[in-house]
């Protein structure tokens, strides 16, 4: 299997003086695995998901993702990377409040450039998939928030993205929410979609990941 | 007390970029008001109290040589006699017309007292001092010119209400004096009454004198008022649109700090404090920076208002000002931060944390369904989430642009009524008779033998009185046909033949005639009875006749020539050319070197500074916007970069936001300034008795006003600019951990 994340001797800091958010960090994952990453708060687990998600830049090291060198990259290369490469779904699920569900999942492919009937077909087919089809005309203010997860989700993979970084995706919701979205990422990663899970539920972790990664004072382990 | 003030001295330091709008937006504000209260000032009665400050003369008289100076009962103070002359001064090839040259050595007596505005006064022979409209802009302290054949060194530049002479030497300097007759200035115990004073050759009254300033001035007086209350009303509004935008901004936290424990109270201190820590150093800074500004602006009114002195503004003004202001940020912070101390802490909070509210959902998704790229609709869609900051912006916007209508109208406009007054397209050269004894033939012949000469006439005057009236009347006369001299008409026909006459505006007012009237009048050659033709365009403050001077017999007084020259030639290169000829015959100028002409080169100045300071607080108005929506929407600028929005495409929808807002601003200015436009000029045209020719008032041509127009759209985008560029820069990691 090729690796679509590859990390090299990765460092990050956010102050001269303090120590680091994340220290060498070496982790490769290979397409179609589901990995999870774990550590207790402020271990440096969004910082590495920032940085696979060209979100942030390392102080040192290279970031890799499907063959794209990211720390070489511009700001504006960079947005176009995430259009289509990767798809990321939050922990609060970031949805734009005065969007419909609909317009919301339609928001990456506008911003691609991609065509308005395909995009409003691939739309239609996430949110049918998801079990959202009644619920597309919908603002997120009137969706529950398993509902909205969904919605977050159907937006992060509207652009076909070889990977999804999901940052605590069980975090808002209740549990028997928290079992649908992990059930949901199961059946995706099953479908051969690449997830990058940050979690630190472990009963999470286990359900939904083909690996384990642990994530301490900046360093990882069991990659 | 500790609290609050930690509270407040933390709000300050922490939202930085916020203070930074806050700080600016005060100082710039400060800054307008004091300019627009100087200018307010400045516009009060300007003639009278150069009149009381130089207790100018009422009474300007001229004596023979020989004559012996009687006082009258009647006179309460006088200065003099001085010795005056007629001479023309030369610097270099300039030279300018003929002016009274006074021998004096005190720069302040009891009447005409003199200011300085460059320079130093008279300390001996071999200098001079020149009144401002001589100096011009090019003769300078430390110059040399020539005056009857003397060299003698420029050592100031001062200033004569009533305009005593055109420059002043040194009583004992002989050579340019010699042969002077007596000038003798009094102040009079009632300046209606004229003294009889045995002996005078010639006297001015300063009626007459501030007649014609005034009647220069007063049609500046209503635009430059417009102006200062166009830039007081936009200060206001801004400033509370900031700071209550800035408070506004704070709910979240007023939330927090109301749970753990502020009083309303409290708020509304801490608040308050936080404002008036950025607003009272910005507004002394502002005044500060108003009162340097207002040194050359006050002396561009000055010029304007031909009362040129050392512009003041009053310290009362800054301290209005200060109080002003301070008080007015004080009330804008503590409206909204009553509001927010009356809520709960928790109704706080939730305001703080989602202000967008219910409000444009509708529209956004109707924006979304536009063939338009995403960042263009999410822009767009924007102004409706805030209706009241957006009203608010846009009423900064149509005041912005409304100014720059306004502006654009009003200074085609004083051209137009520079070149209908100067006539410079049809009469550009003006040639005076200097030589003693006058030899007008000799110069006439001169200037038809001159190439590029196409038409001249002689032009000459009298006053004159309608019997039964007491109200000045002055007759032009031409030889023959001066159709082409170019007076605008603005109903009926030139005069035919002798008899008839065409009459200016303010003598058809004066007079309660009409064209097609006759009127009888007295001039010094007899009564005669002319009929009235045509009424034609005249912006001089006394009333005026333009007839053939066939029918007035020898009474006339002698004016000059005016000449009108082929197409393509150069009148400056024409009257150097011409003065050459005349030698000392006579002297030739170029009409639009006028002294009207200066002042309307002030006027727009005035025009374009008060126009850039007004535009960029319009613009300051929407930066503010621009800023304070960005900072609510950090987070959903995060969450759009995170899915793939470049920075160009954040910059591009940042600004956006702002462009329908501009467009509409800008599309509600452009009738609006029209309208303050043609309202403002007749009154203006009023004030100073003309009646305005229609190409001094429809001066907007349809593709100016789209330009005009789009002003707004541009406004509104340079203002959207700076925080544009923060938001694209932001990086979405940093937007997203942000509250």
């Amino acid at each position: 299997m090729t690796d679509l994340i590859r990390l090299s001797a990765v460092s990050k800091r956010y102050e001269q003086t303090g120590p680091p958010a994340l220290d060498g960090v070496d982790l490769t994952v290979a397409a179609g695995e589901a990995v999870a990453v774990m550590g207790p708060s402020g271990s440096g687990k969004s910082t590495l998901l920032n940085l696979v998600a060209g979100l942030d830049r390392p102080t040192s090291g290279d970031v890799e993702v499907a063959g794209t060198a990211l720390t070489r990259l511009s700001e504006k290369a960079l947005a176009r990377f995430r259009r289509s490469g990767i798809g990321i779904v939050f922990q609060f699920f970031h949805l734009i409040d005065d969007l419909t569900a609909r317009d919301n999942v339609l928001v990456p492919a506008d911003l691609a450039g991609t065509g308005r009937r395909a995009a409003r077909a691939r739309a239609t087919e996430l949110l049918e998939s998801l079990g959202l089809a009644g619920r597309a005309g919908a603002y997120p203010a009137q969706l529950s928030g398993g509902e909205r997860q969904r919605v977050a989700i159907a937006r992060a993979l509207i652009n076909r993205p070889p990977l999804l970084l999901a940052d605590e995706p069980t975090g808002a919701v209740d549990a028997a929410t928290g079992e649908q979205v992990a059930e949901l990422l199961r059946e995706l990663n099953r479908n051969g979609q690449t997830v990058l899970l940050v979690t630190h539920d472990a009963d999470l972790a286990k359900r939904c990941a083909t690996r384990t990664i642990e994530v301490r004072d900046g360093r990882v382990s069991g990659a | 007390m500790t609290a609050v003030w930690q509270a407040a001295l933390a709000g300050a330091r922490r939202r930085r970029s916020q203070s930074l709008v806050v700080f600016v937006v005060v100082l710039l504000s400060a800054a307008t008001t004091l300019l627009a209260a100087a200018l307010l000032i400045a516009s009060d009665a300007p003639f009278d109290r150069a009149f009381t400050r130089q207790n100018g003369a009422h009474l300007n008289a001229v004596f023979a040589p020989s004559a012996t100076v009687f006082d009258d009962p009647a006179v309460t103070a006088k200065a003099g006699p001085y010795p005056v002359v007629e001479a023309t001064l030369s610097k270099g090839r300039q030279q300018r017309p003929p002016g009274v040259v006074a021998g004096r050595s005190e720069q302040s007596p009891a009447v005409d007292r003199l200011e300085l505005t460059a320079g130093r006064w008279l300390t001996g022979p071999g200098q001079i001092v020149l009144s401002p409209i001589t100096a011009g802009t090019t003769w300078k302290v430390g110059d040399r010119v020539t005056v009857r054949d003397v060299d003698v060194e420029v050592v100031g530049i001062a200033s004569s209400v009533t305009a005593t002479a055109a420059a002043w030497v040194w009583p004992g300097q002989t050579d340019v004096l010699g042969g002077a007759e007596q000038q003798l200035l009094y102040r009079l115990a009632d300046p209606s009454v004229t003294p009889d004073l045995p002996g005078l050759t010639g006297s001015t009254r300063y009626q007459l004198v501030k007649l014609q300033v005034e009647g220069r001035l007063k049609p500046m007086v209503p635009f430059v008022v417009a102006f200062a209350v166009l830039g007081l009303v936009m200060s206001t509004l801004i400033v509370v649109n900031v700071v209550a935008g800035a408070v506004v901004a704070g709910y979240r936290v007023i939330g927090v700090r109301k749970a753990l424990g502020f009083t309303p109270g409290q708020v509304v201190a801490a608040y308050a404090g936080q404002i008036l820590l950025i607003a009272v150093p910005a507004c002394v800074l502002g005044v500060a920076g108003g009162r340097l500004l207002s040194i050359p602006l006050l002396a561009g009114a000055n010029t304007a208002y031909t009362v040129i002195a050392a512009p003041t503004v009053p310290w009362w003004a800054d301290v209005l000002v200060l109080a002003g202001l301070t008080l007015l940020t004080g009330l804008a912070a503590a409206g909204p931060a009553l509001r927010a101390g009356r809520l709960s802490a928790t109704r706080a909070i939730t305001v703080g944390r989602a202000p967008r509210g219910g409000h444009g959902f509708r529209i956004r998704r109707a924006l979304a369904a536009l063939p338009l790229p995403r960042p263009i609709t999410f822009g767009l869609a924007s102004p409706f989430t805030r209706p009241a900051r957006t009203a608010v912006t846009m009423v900064a916007i149509l005041l912005g642009v409304t100014t720059v209508v306004f502006a654009a109208g009003l200074s085609t406009s004083l051209t137009e009524l520079a070149a209908a007054g100067n006539r410079v397209e049809q009469a550009p050269v003006l040639v005076a008779v200097v030589g003693r004894p006058p030899r007008e033939e000799a110069v006439r012949a001169l200037i038809e033998a001159q190439p590029k000469t196409a038409a001249v006439t002689a032009a000459r005057e009298t006053e004159a009185r309608v019997p039964g009236s007491g109200l000045p009347l002055r007759i032009r006369a031409y030889d023959g046909d001066a159709s082409w001299t170019g007076y605008p008409l603005l109903s009926g026909r030139w005069y035919a033949e002798p008899g008839e006459a065409v009459a200016g505006a303010r003598l058809l007012s004066s007079f309660g005639v009409r064209v097609g009237d006759e009127l009888t009048v007295d001039t010094p050659g007899g009564r005669t009875t002319v009929r009235i033709v045509g009424e034609a365009f005249s912006n001089g403050s006394t009333a005026v006749m333009i007839m053939d001077a066939a029918g007035l017999g020898g009474s006339l007084v002698w004016h000059g020539f005016e000449v009108s020259v082929t197409p393509g030639t150069d009148p400056h290169a024409y009257a150097e050319t011409l003065n050459t000829a005349l030698g000392e015959a006579g002297h030739a100028q170029v009409s639009a070197d006028s002294q009207e002409n200066e002042v309307v080169t002030a006027m727009l100045a005035l025009i374009a500074t008060l126009t850039l300071l007004l535009t960029a607080v319009a613009g300051l108005g929407v930066l503010n916007t621009v800023v304070l929506e960005t900072r609510e929407r950090v987070h959903e600028i995060g969450v759009l970069k995170t899915l793939g929005m470049t920075p160009g495409q954040v910059r591009l929808m940042v600004i956006s936001s702002m462009l329908l807002i501009g467009a509409v601003g800008g599309a509600l200015a452009v009738p609006l300034g029209r309208l303050l436009h043609a309202w403002s000029l007749p009154i203006m045209g009023e004030a100073a008795g003309l009646t305005l020719p229609p190409a001094v008032l429809a001066v907007y041509r349809p593709a100016e006003l789209v330009a005009l127009g789009a002003a707004g759209i541009l406004l509104a985008a340079i203002g959207a600019l700076l925080p544009a560029g923060w938001a694209a820069r932001s990086r979405a990691s940093t937007a997203l951990r942000a509250e």
